[in-house]
């Protein structure tokens, strides 16, 4: 499995099914790791679109050297620190009503994860700080390793090591704070 | 929640303002470049013009001494043009002031001309000796120099100065006007 990768070949050599293949298969899963940027669905929604903007314009070299998924994520990455560095400096407020922006979150969890734990374990990862939300999305549900998380978060893999350590002990700390109960073995 | 689709419709939606700016841009690059291209030929073709028409005399790269002389047709007065563009008017009755120095013992028509002097001696205050001393000057330099500037006819005449010194006057016809120069020769 090429995680995307003979898509976006398909794509470069003039196929536009390839961009929606992609599309299709990474939608999704970049909304939710852009939200923990965002902490707002309807902006990461927007993101994701200018993310795959990207893809189509300048056709970016992929060179097979990290896997395709870690790649697309590192791209979304650098497209959601712009768009965030760029809204601080605009002072840009968002109009959409809050209730409308939860309902949109809670409808993509159940459609992308499906499952009920895995749902739970997203509800109290949104409530850690941002970058312990984004390594425990890219390790728990993109199933990244954490030398390709290091990639993707650009931090070195002992740091990265680190990082992944410190926020399960704050994940565990939450999730007892939410009343979750340890299965006895 | 917007559906595959319709992500994929606003980003196609996207992509074309994303183009269309990129194409006004490229054509705004190109107007003001084109604009500027024309305004530095422009300069140029001023800067060469002005600069058109400048006449070193001998010595190669390293001449002060820029006096032409234009003898009118009677030869009685002489209008020198040095190269502060200031213009003196020798009389060729043979007034001098201090600046004379030695006798000119023309070859061949026995006339002492005191104008002579002063531009010799004015040509050379203007060039250092040892600049002399590094270019052979003599009659093959002197000619193939004014055919290069366009000179129709030559002629050379050998002015003893003093001692070891010896000028070239130069009279050469460029375009049907007579032009005078003065020349050291080198030892």
């Amino acid at each position: 499995m090429d995680n995307g990768a003979s898509s976006y070949c398909r794509f470069i050599s003039g196929d536009e099914s390839g961009i929606v293949e992609l599309i299709e298969l990474y939608r999704d899963g970049l909304i939710l790791y852009i939200n923990s940027f965002t902490k707002n669905i309807v902006e990461a929604e927007d993101i994701v679109e200018d993310v795959f903007l990207k893809l189509m314009m300048r056709k970016p070299h992929y060179n097979g050297r990290a896997s395709f998924k870690t790649w697309l994520y590192i791209i979304a990455g650098n497209v959601a620190k712009d768009y965030l560095r760029k809204k601080s400096r605009q002072g840009k407020v968002c109009l959409e009503d809050v209730s409308e922006i939860l309902e949109d979150e809670t409808e993509l969890e159940n459609m992308y994860l499906k499952e009920e734990q895995k749902i739970q374990l997203h509800h109290s990862i949104r409530k850690l700080d941002s970058e312990h939300q984004q390594i425990l999305w890219l390790i728990y549900f993109e199933s990244m390793s954490i030398s390709e998380a290091a990639s993707v978060v650009r931090k070195s893999v002992h740091a990265t090591g680190n990082l992944v350590y410190k926020a399960r002990k704050a994940l565990k700390i939450q999730l007892e704070s939410d009343g979750f109960v340890y299965e006895k073995i | 929640m917007r559906s595959y689709g319709e992500t994929y419709e606003r980003i196609i939606a996207k992509k074309s303002i994303a183009e269309s700016k990129i194409k006004a841009r490229n054509k705004r690059i190109k107007k003001y470049a084109t604009a500027v291209s024309c305004l530095c030929i422009c300069f140029v073709v001023v800067f060469l013009i002005s600069k058109a028409g400048t006449y070193t005399s001998a010595g190669g790269s390293n001449t002060a001494n820029d006096l032409r002389t234009e003898f009118p047709a009677d030869r009685s007065q002489q209008t020198v043009v040095t190269q502060d563009n200031t213009t003196k008017v020798y009389e060729a009755d043979g007034n001098t002031d201090s600046s004379v120095e030695g006798q000119i013992l023309p070859e061949g028509n026995g006339e002492s001309e005191a104008y002579r002097i002063r531009m010799v001696n004015a040509a050379m205050k203007a060039l250092p000796d040892e600049d002399y001393d590094k270019i052979k000057i003599d009659e093959s330099y002197i000619i193939e120099k004014y055919i290069k500037e366009g000179a129709q006819e030559i002629e050379l005449c050998l002015i003893h100065l003093e001692g070891n010194t010896f000028y070239y006057e130069v009279e050469i016809d460029v375009e049907g006007k007579k032009i005078y120069d003065f020349i050291k020769k080198a030892k």
